[in-house]
């Protein structure tokens, strides 16, 4: 159902090439008035706007991005509903009447701008436990601070075959390698890690896989399928790290002794399958069980006391809106530099890059990169590496970020982009 | 995710865990190392690792065994698991006051229960200690940090306890200023009459800036103030002339908690606080004379919700007199809210120009004594009769929280939205945001 980076431009390269007749009447000449959803400083409420956005299209209006123009504001009907909306969540909207808007297009078709209209609200699901872990997942707080509706999935839907139902899934910090995140090493003791543990052998058992490991082995195999087939990934900390290691792994032994009974495979960087993996390759495995990181992909090592890198500010690409709307959809900010924020898996090595992928930032001089997407199959996916932008140290036990006193937060723009971004779509696709 | 730092950077959190690590490459995923065959300084580790791992119930049977031996780490053990969630209290008191009696576990327990809100438990681990000279400094200690953390009352049992095996009238007249605080003179005085006996107790100094104070302070809040009077009267050569006219307020405001304006004025004539501005301007106002309340209440020297709601009032109105007005402010002196809220709203048909204030006022009165029923209709009628009213947005965002409060989360809703939109400018519109927010996150 989604467009991928390589389908937009074919399709939005046609338009060009048909004339302006091409999509026949412009449907923003349907309406009476606009509402201009200003994302840059004037706005105060940056994150509730995406919800504004997201939801107008849920309801079947119709609206635009107008990417590059004033931080990638938004354009939709004006409605006394959405007005009302507005007020209510403390959203900045500005009234524009047809010149003004025709000002607004002028400007846009002269510099790096573009408008791209958004269709239909996409459909999203966010993989997640059952159980509530001790760390918070910034993209739930994102989307439930915006009230975005999405549905919860987990392992038994994924082999359940139940992701083809969403536009949109989005992973949060689980390990596909079956290994816990290695959080034994700190918290075996504790009552959640347990329970996290008993949880995770009894889905292996109904599932018929013989250990943890083997059970993610599979659920990561679903979520490439998903990808294959045209669906759209987001992932944010470790689980952007440990799905392409549980794909490229798919039949190695990769994990330690304590989650499978046995060692990992000692060739096993030799028998990665790395042309399966969505973003790396030919990364190094972690062999030892007690150091607390999985790969070289991260950067940052945050875990492991002697190589754990300091925080500096990443970079946003900035790229052609007209010939590359995708990836300037995903960089869209009010901000072009934002503070760095540690993960599990905090940022990508470029060492580990395939060589198709786009980064969208990057911080300057440094040997890894922080935020990135690819297309793969039919589908796309896209990388940010850390925990929760507001909360650069977040560590397991602390409390989760309250987003209403970041209402501007420009790391959780990111977030937000993603969601969005699917909505913008020029023809349905089978996923 | 990074784990806690202190987890690297502590050399016992990175011990433990290296043990743990060895555990785990045994491959003993699950299984706990029982606690019986650890050292003192294993527990230690224990007791933090499992502290920082969410383990509180471990943790607190760790710290258990340490201060069974080293008591002194109460404080060390409290600091560890005060932030433990609610649901895993249990298990720390039930290792904490698990027999025997654990001198150094009442302690931790003590300081936990005040730092979770719940101090009267807290003096109950802490009061069945065995008196001496070490528990009498536990209970000091406890009463002066459940007097600074607003627990008046149980302040007051820790140091008349601590009082009971050190007798300084010093100490005492704490404990009586916390009784005084926490709405108990009758108390109070109790403790003063042993301070008079106390090591201290007839120290001049301590008498004039302390005890004399306190003690009429203490009788005029029960309405003897006809005591208070001659209190002040044999003991007045102690008292330095800054400080008489405090004591004097005091005595005058006994007469006027017994409704007895005409002895509060003979009162406050006798000890020379009669032009006084407040003196004056509250007995003006307590017997119904706005215009010279108005004039005398300038300058108030002190910062109540009573203040407040007298200048508002003679700031909005311009009437001169109101008999009402007066007894609804003797009304809230006296104690009496139902009463002082049923006053302002007769008061508020006469009072046109400071009606809504005075419907809002009485408002706030029902619903700080839970009476929403009560104040839901004079919210109502602010928001629906005086929209253009400073107080319509309070009353809309107060309308709403008695809604929420009665479960009617829907009309709740409709409050708060009502407020967003019509109010927009009001600094009250990112309060009903918020508890919009907490609605829906609950439903």
């Amino acid at each position: 159902m989604a467009v991928t980076r390589r389908q937009f431009l074919a399709t939005a390269a046609a338009a060009m090439l048909a004339g302006p007749r091409a999509g026949g009447q412009r449907w923003w000449r349907r309406l009476d008035g606009h509402l201009l959803v200003p994302m840059d400083d004037d706005q105060q409420n940056h994150l509730k706007a995406y919800g504004l956005t997201y939801n107008a299209l849920h309801d079947g209006l119709r609206g635009e991005w107008l990417l590059n123009y004033r931080g990638g504001s938004f354009l939709l009907p004006d409605t006394p509903d959405l007005r009302r909306r507005a007020a209510l969540d403390g959203i900045t909207v500005q009234p524009i009447d047809d010149a003004a808007l025709a000002g607004a297009r002028a400007e846009i078709a002269g510099a790096n701008m573009d408008s791209v209209p958004l269709e239909k609200a996409p459909t999203i699901a966010i993989y997640k436990p059952p159980t509530s872990p001790p760390w918070d997942d910034a993209v739930t707080l994102a989307v439930q601070y915006a009230g975005i509706p999405f549905t919860q999935v987990w392992d038994d839907d994924v082999l359940g075959g139940n992701l083809a139902k969403y536009d949109w899934v989005h992973l949060h910090h689980e390990d596909f390698t079956g290994q816990f995140n290695k959080l034994y090493l700190n918290y075996r003791g504790a009552p959640w890690f347990n329970e996290q543990v008993i949880r995770d052998m009894d889905t292996a058992r109904r599932h018929g896989a013989p250990n943890v490991p083997a059970l993610k082995k599979q659920v990561a195999e679903g979520i490439r399928s998903f990808v294959e087939r045209g669906g759209l990934l987001f992932a944010m900390c470790g689980a952007t790290e440990t799905l392409d290691l549980a794909i490229a792994g798919r039949n190695v032994d990769i994990a330690s002794v304590f989650s499978d009974g046995s060692p990992m495979d000692p060739n096993a960087d030799a028998k990665m399958d790395w042309a399966r993996a969505l973003a790396f390759r030919g990364a190094h495995l972690e062999m030892s069980p007690s150091i607390n990181s999985m790969s070289d992909i991260d950067g940052h090592q945050v875990n492991v006391p002697s190589r754990k890198q300091p925080l500096g500010v990443v970079t946003l690409f900035a790229f052609s809106a007209k010939f590359d709307p995708v990836a300037t959809m995903l960089v869209q900010d009010h901000r072009t530099v934002i503070p760095d924020f540690y993960g599990v898996t905090t940022s990508f090595t470029k060492a580990t890059l395939k060589p198709t992928d786009v980064v969208l930032a990057y911080e300057e001089g440094a040997p890894w990169v922080k935020y990135i997407h690819g297309d793969y199959g039919k589908g796309s996916w896209t990388f940010l590496g850390g925990h929760d932008p507001e909360d650069p140290q977040h560590a397991v036990g602390n409390p989760s970020t309250d987003l209403s006193l970041h209402p501007n937060s420009p790391g959780y723009r990111l977030i937000l982009n993603n969601v969005l971004f699917p909505a913008a779509k020029k023809k349905p696709l089978k996923t | 995710m990074p784990s806690p730092p202190h987890d690297v950077a502590s050399p016992v959190s990175a011990r433990c865990a290296r043990r743990l690590a060895l555990g785990a490459a045994a491959g003993c995923l699950v299984a706990a190392v029982p606690l019986r065959v650890r050292a003192q300084d294993q527990l230690l580790d224990t007791a933090y690792v499992a502290a920082e791992s969410g383990a509180w119930g471990t943790s607190a049977r760790a710290w258990r065994r340490v201060l069974d031996r080293n008591p002194n780490l109460a404080l060390a053990a409290a600091m560890t698991l005060r932030g433990a969630p609610p649901d895993a209290r249990g298990a720390i008191h039930d290792a904490f006051l698990a027999p025997p009696l654990s001198p150094g576990g009442r302690r931790t327990m003590a300081q936990l229960d005040l730092a979770w809100g719940a101090a009267r438990d807290g003096w109950a681990a802490l009061s069945s200690l065995p008196r001496g000279d070490s528990t009498a400094e536990a209970w000091l200690e406890f009463a002066d940090a459940a007097r600074a953390d607003g627990a008046l009352v149980v302040a007051r049992d820790a140091y008349a306890a601590a009082v009971s095996v050190h007798p300084v009238a010093e100490v005492a007249a704490r404990g009586a200023a916390a009784a005084l605080a926490g709405g108990d003179p009758e108390g109070a005085l109790v403790l003063l009459d042993r301070a008079a006996t106390m090591h201290g107790g007839t120290d001049s100094a301590l008498v004039a800036s302390t005890l004399l104070p306190l003690r009429v302070r203490a009788l005029a809040r029960l309405g003897r103030s006809r005591e208070a009077e001659q209190v002040l009267q044999h003991q007045a050569h102690l008292l330095s002339v800054d400080a008489r006219p405090a004591i004097a307020r005091d005595v005058t405001w006994g007469y006027v908690r017994r409704g007895d304006l005409a002895e509060a004025r003979a009162a406050a004539t006798e000890f020379g606080v009669q032009d006084d501005p407040d003196v004056k301007a509250w007995l003006a106002l307590y017997a119904g004379d706005l215009k010279q309340a108005r004039e005398a209440l300038l300058h108030p020297d002190a910062s109540s919700p009573d203040v407040l709601t007298a200048l508002t009032l003679l700031t909005r109105t311009r009437a001169d007199s109101s008999a009402i007005v007066g007894q609804a402010f003797l009304c809230l002196t006296r104690g009496d809210t139902a009463g002082a809220a049923q006053r302002f709203v007769t008061a508020s048909a006469a009072l046109r120009d400071a009606a809504p204030f005075l419907l809002a006022t009485a408002g706030r009165l029902h619903a700080a004594q839970h009476h929403d029923a009560l104040a839901i209709p004079l919210w109502r009628t602010v928001v629906e009769q005086y929209a253009d009213a400073p107080e319509a947005p309070e009353a809309d965002l107060e309308w709403g929280r008695a809604l929420r409060r009665g479960a009617d989360a829907a009309g709740a809703r409709a409050r708060w939205e009502h407020l967003i939109l019509t109010y927009p400018e009001s600094a009250l519109v990112p309060l009903a945001r918020q508890e919009l927010a907490a609605t829906k996150a609950t439903a």
